[in-house]
């Protein structure tokens, strides 16, 4: 208990980690109440009232088919949250083992490892993101998957970085000759230290989750229409853009950054929490 | 064991590089395989979408056998393998030219965007980042923090429309955002196929004005994206190399500030290659959206149409390609990350 | 110390100064230098579509950008006289063949053969003189490549022999016979796809593994058109250049550029910059935009594309017409006219376009009318709906918005959409083994004729019919008017597949969304064919 209101005061004398704080509380606003906070069902087409510019009726205007942006935003923060928080979630709990294991044995095994993580990355992404998609159908969980499968290389390498840099460190040696397990090795000593990057890279990653969703129904590979989304909405925006109409793209976009950047303020806040060199108290 | 020690007496460079090749055929071949049994089994039909109206089972028939597509999936991959390796990709099935035509065609303009947003991403990162961090609590400083945070959340494809209102439909001051030159002068005699060369080398101002000119906003949207993350990772590794105890030392010494700092950077390259290597092969995939926007005619668009029109031969040879390079690219970035840093032993 | 570390301190920040500043500079500079608009000669045209030709080849099957091509590039045997409409606009007559290559021809009284006499004095793109020779080639180069010619031939003509189909009668004297007789025997050779190769040339290209020329022909051109293709960049861009020895005159405009800009949007601001003459391919909203800039003109025509929703009639709830009807009944037509098209669309109201003989919009009673539906619905036994699929093409701007506009609509009746929106060629795939219940589906026939459009789309033993419609008493009366050549019987039993076709509603009528071109107010001579290929030959550049 004491941790957690030790860590709450380290954020709130930070302004940068309250920012992201208070961002993050309402997007989680946004997802408990949103029927509450939206003023229109954010799925009907009203097909007369399209492309009307932000007025008091609509906060944030209209898109092409009449849909209310504002209430359509909000909704989105379920559906964009949701995929991307599940696809690096899952490619951490899966990357950084494999990570580990991979940079402190280096057996025919890791090389094979390292070369299948290769192929994967080396694929382009978003002409394989529209190939998957197509196979398996435009429902959210395949974005996630998808985005899952790209992102675990990323942790792994990573991990491996440091791990290739800490394996043949004095302190590891020292702990190998005090009778130490590969196993206690591995997670006790190199793991704590081998984690800052990752960390940093989860936040960086939950941004490029929700990019390449958005990439991705930018060009018609990602969630389908009309659910909300924010990257979709950038896209059906898209083609106003250059006559003049801002809006439709402006506000989606804006949320997108928004969300991201209260993640990456989060996590820069926990990576400063837990490093060893901070001053305390 | 005379073959270890021989081993041990070639120099580290290049044991380096010699450990690495081997693996490169399998991978290849691995990749090749792959690559044709995914697209193989992506739905659509090429024929029918070609036909249309047209449309007549013997048609069909005479169109597939045309295409190679009848034959069993081994069968039709056996003669792929046989034709990739003789430098045939087969025959484009949406623009009748070989694929390696078109490929070798549309490369250089997404090199060229590949290439200067690397460039000024490069520039941009290490020079904002050591500056942040040899002057603490300066503007640069709070400025690079603020821009670390923000840039990692813009989406690439918005920052690119967001470009296009404001700085050509709103201000008018940028080009036109369709193509790499402008459609009334004609494109530099190629020579590296960049448009920017090639003119400097042909001598035609006009041109190399142009294509400048419609690379700004391009090569300014990819980089204002993804220049924050490597912003970011330089400037962690540097601050922890630069508070070090061996530069501390040199500072110590009175070594002059200049040569500190290419130290402390030296120090800091393996996970700022790692990250190069990646990025890079982000750039690629990104190159995809903003190809799209800009119209810009290289591999991204190229492979989209192809994905669209189930035009197999043709995204083969674009993902092989690609994969390819990137594949190249990590193989450097893997080398080079052992060459600078001598803590690994080979 | 302390010195030296002030002192590169304040080094390292000038040389970031300077560094900025001529970074700014030459970013400065070149902003400054980007070329000024420039205007276009009078006799070069440049034009911006979706896509550039997938491939010159003749035989290659006919997409839109095709089509352009062989307008402007492929002469054909004979033609329709072209009118000037009340617009200004050129249109062919579809009542007065004249002819092109051919001078003069005869169809003998029994509709069963028809003898070309070639125009003298023809000369092709490359010089060679027009002679029998071309066409036979051009007629047995098709038969054997099995693709457009042979589909022609086959299914429309229903020849089965070559040889006792197609005779050189002297130097200029080609005769066509075909077993029976059919009505479509002269308009059938005003088809583009159905060109003229020059045999001189193509022999020239022909090797012993590529004995037809195909892969010369597949980035060249060989014809007596008004234009040959000079440069071709697929995906990039394809130019035209004169063939000044055209026989109907050199053409006025020497040089066509034509590019690819995959992007609307694109097109759009290309043609505000003035960078380009002619912008193809624009959304009704974009048009309406583009039509208030001065110097910008928006010629519009009605068309013969129908854009529909095909639902699958025999699956489970279509096989039932009252289902059919009941979506054709919450359809609300006029938001789509207004909203999505900008009142540039009629509603379709026959699966035969307006401007073609025999069209009749009599029978068509569908009113936007939500109790209606529900009504028929429940008597279907779906008194509160049923869900189902809708598939649309990836990068179809337009087929989203009024996917989106209808899952609303049929809403109120219960039915819940789900949108799919799938590359084309998964979309083709999936309705051609009639695997997704509801599909859009855009097309146009090129021949102005009631039974060979029915008989495309609405003949059960068609394959392209993906809808499966299924009417007996239609496919007897398309079978006699494909043979018959009584054209008041014609007209009158297509007037009758047209009511049926309509009452059974197999698709969700949507708009026929007509071709519109937006270009420079100093482009003129626009002209209409049926293809929808724009024939730069007509056009001139005041």
């Amino acid at each position: 208990m004491s941790r957690i209101a030790d860590f709450t005061a380290f954020i709130l004398r930070r302004p940068a980690a309250l920012v992201g704080l208070i961002l993050l509380l309402l997007q989680v606003l946004a997802i408990v109440f949103a029927p509450v906070l939206a003023t229109h069902s954010p799925t009907t087409a009203d097909p007369i009232a399209s492309l009307q510019p932000p007025s008091s009726e609509h906060w944030f205007g209209t898109d092409v088919s009449g849909m209310d942006i504002y209430s359509r935003i909000i909704f989105a923060t379920r559906i964009n949250l949701l995929i991307s928080v599940t696809a690096v979630a899952v490619a951490f709990v899966v990357g950084v083992p494999i990570g580990l294991l991979v940079g402190y044995y280096r057996n025919w095994l890791s090389s094979l490892t390292m070369r299948v993580f290769d192929f994967i990355q080396s694929f382009p992404v978003f002409v394989l993101g529209m190939a998957l998609v197509s196979v398996m159908g435009q429902e959210i969980w395949n974005v996630a998957i998808v985005l899952a499968v790209l992102f675990i290389p990323v942790f792994a390498r990573l991990i491996r970085a440091e791990v290739l840099s800490l394996r043949d460190r004095p302190f590891i040696s020292a702990a190998r000759c005090s009778g130490a397990t590969d196993g206690t090795i591995m997670f006790r000593h190199i793991l704590p230290n081998a984690l800052t990057p990752s960390i940093v890279q989860v936040s960086i990653s939950i941004g490029m989750a929700i990019l390449l969703t958005a990439g991705l129904s930018f060009i018609g590979a990602g969630v389908r229409m009309p659910v909300p989304e924010w990257g979709l909405m950038v896209s059906v925006g898209s083609q106003q853009m250059i006559l003049g109409v801002w809006w439709v793209s402006l506000f989606p976009g804006l949320a997108i950054v928004l969300s991201v950047l209260s993640f990456a303020l989060l996590a820069d806040a926990v990576r400063d929490y837990f490093d060893p060199r901070r001053e305390r108290g | 064991m005379p073959l270890f020690d021989l081993w041990r007496r070639l120099p580290r460079p290049l044991r380096i590089v010699l450990s690495r090749l081997p693996m490169i055929v399998p991978q290849m071949l691995g990749v090749i395989f792959v690559t044709f049994m995914l697209v193989r089994l992506l739905p659509g039909d090429p024929t029918l979408l070609m036909l249309g109206n047209m449309a007549t089972p013997e048609s069909i028939a005479n169109l597939r056998e045309q295409l190679g597509l009848n034959g069993s999936l081994w069968q039709q991959f056996v003669h792929y393998m046989g034709n990739v390796v003789q430098g045939d990709l087969g025959i484009s099935l949406f623009t009748s030219n070989p694929v390696a035509t078109d490929l070798m065609e549309r490369a250089p303009a997404t090199l060229e965007l590949i290439f200067y947003s690397m460039l000024l991403t490069l520039v941009f990162a290490v020079s904002v980042a050591v500056i942040a961090v040899v002057r603490p609590r300066g503007f640069t400083d709070y400025a690079s923090r603020f821009y670390g945070l923000a840039a990692g959340a813009i989406p690439d494809f918005w920052v690119g429309l967001l470009l296009i209102f404001f700085l050509f439909s709103l201000a008018g001051i940028a080009p036109a955002p369709f193509g790499r030159i402008d459609p009334l002068l004609e494109a530099p005699p190629a020579v590296t196929g960049f448009y920017t060369f090639d003119s400097l080398i042909a001598g035609d101002f006009q041109a190399l004005a142009s294509s400048f000119g419609r690379l700004l906003l391009p090569v300014l949207t990819l980089t204002i994206v993804n220049a924050g993350a490597l912003m970011k990772m330089t400037k962690t590794t540097f601050a922890d190399i630069w508070r070090s105890d061996f530069i501390r030392h040199q500072r110590a010494s009175g070594l002059p500030e200049r040569v500190i700092i290419r130290n402390a950077l030296r120090n800091s390259l393996p996970p700022i290659i790692t990250l190069v290597g990646f990025l890079i092969g982000f750039l690629l995939g990104a190159a995809v959206l903003v190809e799209t926007i800009f119209s810009w005619g290289g591999l991204g668009q190229y492979a989209v149409q192809a994905v669209i029109n189930s035009d197999y031969p043709a995204l083969q040879g674009f993902v092989l390609v690609a994969s390819a390079f990137i594949l190249l690219v990590y193989l450097v970035v893997d080398i080079l990350y052992e060459l600078a840093d001598p803590r690994i032993q080979v | 110390m302390k010195k030296t570390l002030h002192a590169s301190k304040a080094t390292l920040t000038r040389r970031a100064l300077v560094g900025t500043a001529t970074a700014l500079a030459f970013i400065g500079v070149l902003v400054a230098a980007h070329p000024a608009m420039a205007q276009s000669a009078t006799e070069t045209l440049i034009v911006a579509g979706p896509r550039t030709p997938e491939s010159l080849d003749q035989e290659y099957p006919p997409t839109e950008a095709v089509h352009e091509l062989r307008r402007n590039v492929y002469e054909r045997l004979l033609a329709y006289e072209m009118k000037e409409g009340e617009d200004g606009i050129l249109y062919e007559d579809f009542s007065k063949i004249t002819g092109a290559l051919a001078e003069k021809w005869e169809v003998a009284p029994d509709f069963k053969s028809i003898t070309f006499h070639l125009r003298p004095g023809v000369v092709s793109g490359a010089g060679n003189p027009l002679n029998a020779d071309d066409i036979m080639y051009s007629f047995e180069r098709g038969w054997n490549l099995k693709s457009n010619f042979h589909w022609y031939m086959t299914q429309i003509l229903k020849i089965e022999d070559f040889a006792s189909a197609f005779e050189k009668i002297d130097d200029m004297t080609v005769k066509v016979s075909i077993p029976n007789p059919s009505p479509l025997l002269e308009k059938l050779w005003t088809n583009s796809d159905l060109g003229i190769l020059d045999a001189e040339l193509m022999k020239e290209k022909t090797t012993p593994d590529d004995p037809w020329g195909s892969r010369f022909l597949a980035t060249n051109s060989a014809s007596f058109g008004p234009y040959v293709v000079a440069k071709y960049s697929p995906g990039q861009e394809i130019i035209y250049q004169a063939n000044e020895s055209y026989y109907r005159g050199a053409p006025k405009l020497k040089r066509i550029i034509f590019k690819e800009m995959p992007t609307a949007a694109n097109r759009v601001a290309a043609l505000q910059g003035g960078a380009i003459d002619v912008a193809e391919y624009l959304s009704p909203r974009e048009l309406s935009q583009v039509e208030k800039i001065p110097g910008v003109s928006v010629k519009k025509v009605f068309g013969n594309y129908i854009h529909r929703v095909e639902m699958q009639n025999e699956m489970e709830p279509f096989d039932d017409p009252r289902v059919r009807q009941a979506l054709n009944h919450l359809v609300p037509r006029d938001e789509i006219s207004q909203a999505v098209y900008f009142g540039t669309a009629r509603p379709t109201k026959s699966p035969i376009s307006e401007i073609y003989p025999a069209f009749t919009d009599e029978y068509f009673g569908y009113t936007t009318d939500v109790e209606k539906a529900k009504q028929l619905l429940a008597e279907a036994g779906l008194p509160d709906g049923f869900e189902t699929e809708l598939g649309y093409r990836t990068g179809d701007q337009l087929e989203e918005e009024i996917a989106v506009i209808l899952q609303t609509a049929f809403a109120k009746a219960g039915v819940k959409l789900k949108l799919s929106k799938l590359p084309a060629s998964t979309l083709v795939e999936r309705y051609s083994k009639g695997e997704i219940p509801m599909y859009f589906f855009r097309d146009m026939a090129i021949v102005p004729d009631a039974a060979y459009v029915a008989n495309l789309w609405l003949n059960s033993k068609s394959l392209i019919n993906y809808s499966h419609f299924k009417s007996e008493e239609v496919d007897s009366l398309i079978d006699s008017a494909l043979i018959g050549t009584d054209e008041e019987k014609r007209v009158a039993d297509m007037k009758r597949v047209q009511q049926i076709m309509v009452e059974n509603a197999p698709w969700v009528f949507l708009f026929n969304p007509g071709y519109q071109l937006a270009m420079r107010a100093n482009v003129k001579g626009y002209s209409w064919y049926t293809p929808n290929g724009n024939a730069w030959y007509d056009f001139y550049k005041e």
